[in-house]
């Protein structure tokens, strides 16, 4: 038996793949050959190790899956496709979608900041630490999003047919997301008693019209009107408050629409992300915030880039020293966010966003 | 406690809470063959995600001539595979790329004489083994997940990879070796460094 068999046989062993006869064969091998025993117990090894990378589903899957599911069955035929990658963010547009509630919105309690004074001494952004909305009171929980929708600028083609273009505003509530319904039940003590009727077909088919017309990705829907999210935003989030408070909207089509671009509106559906319940469960906004803690790692494979921007000379001292770098871009998955808007950051006119808004009727 | 065949009888009729129960007994195995396939936790949840969502749409097409699991595995490894695909990722060295030559050249011992120590250090190191997975071609990197984490037989495997049995047991053991390579290769370093510590400690 030559090495490269004995080796073949120490993988099946691991494997409890291994006949007696081969057994006997193996040993002798092994008797003589100091690199194969070697070998033997570093395979070994490496399998229990291998074993020990195993991770727990993280939360929420099975809560998107379902989501997904109801989503898909009966109502708007869109389909969501995951952002393609390849395609730059800086080439498209982007729409963040912010639908106006009715009455229902509960702005959520006032997150501990402890780490402010913190960042403020460092000289680092502020991106506060959100408290898990799971142990928010019923009455501040945040308001509820719906899922994350991201239409390639070829929506409305083959992919993604069965979009209902009509204009179906008068159409009745549709039965309840686990998102609606959720925040339906946040809902019960508010003073005003109003049914949602978010009336996602049409949305989706205006910003269907719109994004291709802008060629442009959707990016989120939350249901949230302008003026509490901006009043949410100068609370907590005053480097978001920043850069979008002074936007002046346009409307269209039933939509208002604050232009702005994608580092912005990416941060803003990142720190919605955050903020935001389904059903009661966090839709991954808490250990987001610590995955991404964990990519600053330089060391990391799973870090990928860090973009400087324009203007210099300003220093992110948290986490870690990262020299030249002011606003942090970070890969999530296949899209780049801009996670740590400094205060220095510029919105980037090449990469256009806007921020939609369904318009008062 | 219904039997799983009962239970995808009642996701057929469209009983969606019977299908959370396969979502729950499987995205654990789901999530993490996405996981060391694409390498990005971001990914995986989204791609697992997109595996269970396929499953739901296509499960009136499962004909029960393989188990549940294997179709849903090979389904969740196809989607990572064109994701990869779409990603254009730096250049992975793929299977069939690796002539047989290069193959049995890796079988040489980065270092002579030395024990199993220095790798074994190195892999208990769950970073630098997750990188080094990384470093993989795709197919070691399944196999290896397959049967390493997500405990699939080699019946099993041949299934979910679309092989022969015989080509699950030559490749895993070569896709074995390749980890155990290449850890040696990226954790030389931080290996030395921990063993001479690890010496240092013992001599005193």
């Amino acid at each position: 038996m030559n090495c490269e068999e004995a080796l073949t046989l120490l993988s099946a062993g691991l494997d409890g793949a291994v006949g007696p006869e081969e057994a006997g064969a193996l040993e002798a091998h092994l008797a003589s050959c100091p690199q194969c025993r070697r070998l033997a117990a570093e395979l070994e090894g490496l399998d229990r190790s291998l074993a020990a990378l195993k991770e727990p589903a993280p939360e929420g899957l099975k809560q998107g899956v379902l989501y997904r599911i109801d989503q898909a069955s009966g109502k708007a035929k869109t389909r969501s496709r995951r952002f393609r990658p390849g395609t730059a963010l800086g080439a498209v547009a982007a729409l963040l979608v912010l639908l106006v509630g009715t009455g229902l919105i509960k702005l959520p309690s006032r997150q501990t900041r402890a780490n402010d004074a913190e960042h403020a001494e460092t000289g680092a952004p502020g991106y506060a630490e959100y408290e898990d909305p799971r142990l928010a009171p019923e009455s501040a929980r945040a308001p509820a999003y719906t899922d994350v929708w991201v239409v390639p600028p070829n929506y409305g083609e083959n992919n993604y047919s069965g979009v209902d273009r009509n204009d179906d505003g008068m159409e009745p509530a549709k039965e309840l997301s686990p998102a609606e319904s959720g925040k339906k039940d946040a809902a019960n003590t508010s003073s005003q008693d109003t049914e949602v009727s978010m009336d996602m077909d049409s949305l989706q088919a205006r910003c269907g019209a719109l994004s291709e017309a802008e060629e442009a990705l959707v990016l989120a829907y939350a249901d949230i009107d302008p003026d509490s999210l901006f009043t949410l935003l100068e609370r907590e989030a005053p480097e978001l408050y920043r850069l979008t408070s002074e936007l002046e909207p346009r409307e269209e089509n039933g939509l208002l629409l604050y232009p702005t671009d994608c580092g912005t509106a990416l941060a803003l559906q990142e720190w919605l992300t955050a903020q935001i319940a389904v059903n009661g469960e966090t839709v991954r906004g808490a250990s987001l915030l610590t995955e991404t803690l964990e990519q600053l790692d330089p060391g990391s494979s799973s870090l990928r880039r860090v973009i400087r921007l324009e203007t210099p000379g300003h220093q992110v001292a948290w986490p870690e020293s990262w020299p030249g770098a002011w606003a942090l871009e970070l890969q999530r998955g296949s899209n780049w966010i801009l996670r740590y808007p400094s205060e220095d950051y510029v919105p980037r006119e090449a990469a256009p966003a806007y921020l939609v808004f369904e318009a008062e009727p | 406690m219904m039997d799983e065949r009962e239970i995808i009888q009642r996701v057929l009729a469209g009983d969606k809470d019977a299908f959370g129960l396969l979502v729950e007994e499987y995205q654990g195995r789901v999530y993490n063959l996405a996981l060391r396939m694409c390498g990005s936790r971001e990914d995986a949840f989204d791609l697992s995600q997109e595996a269970f969502f396929r499953a739901w749409r296509g499960l009136a097409g499962f004909q029960f001539e393989s188990a549940f699991s294997t179709w849903l595995f090979r389904l969740t490894a196809n989607i990572c595979l064109d994701w990869l695909r779409a990603q254009k990722r730096r250049p992975t060295v793929s299977l069939t790329s690796v002539s047989e030559e290069d193959e049995a050249a890796q079988l040489e011992l980065p270092d002579p004489g030395k024990g199993p120590e220095e790798l074994l250090l190195a892999a208990e190191d769950r970073a630098l083994l997750a990188r080094a997975m990384d470093q993989l071609p795709v197919e070691y990197r399944q196999i290896l997940t397959l049967r390493a984490i997500d405990e699939l037989s080699y019946t099993e495997i041949a299934q979910v990879m679309g092989v022969k049995e015989g080509t699950v047991k030559s490749r895993l053991s070569r896709a074995r070796l390749a980890l155990r390579n290449k850890l040696y290769q990226i954790g030389n370093k931080s290996a030395t460094e921990t063993s001479n510590s690890t010496e240092r400690r013992d001599a005193r």
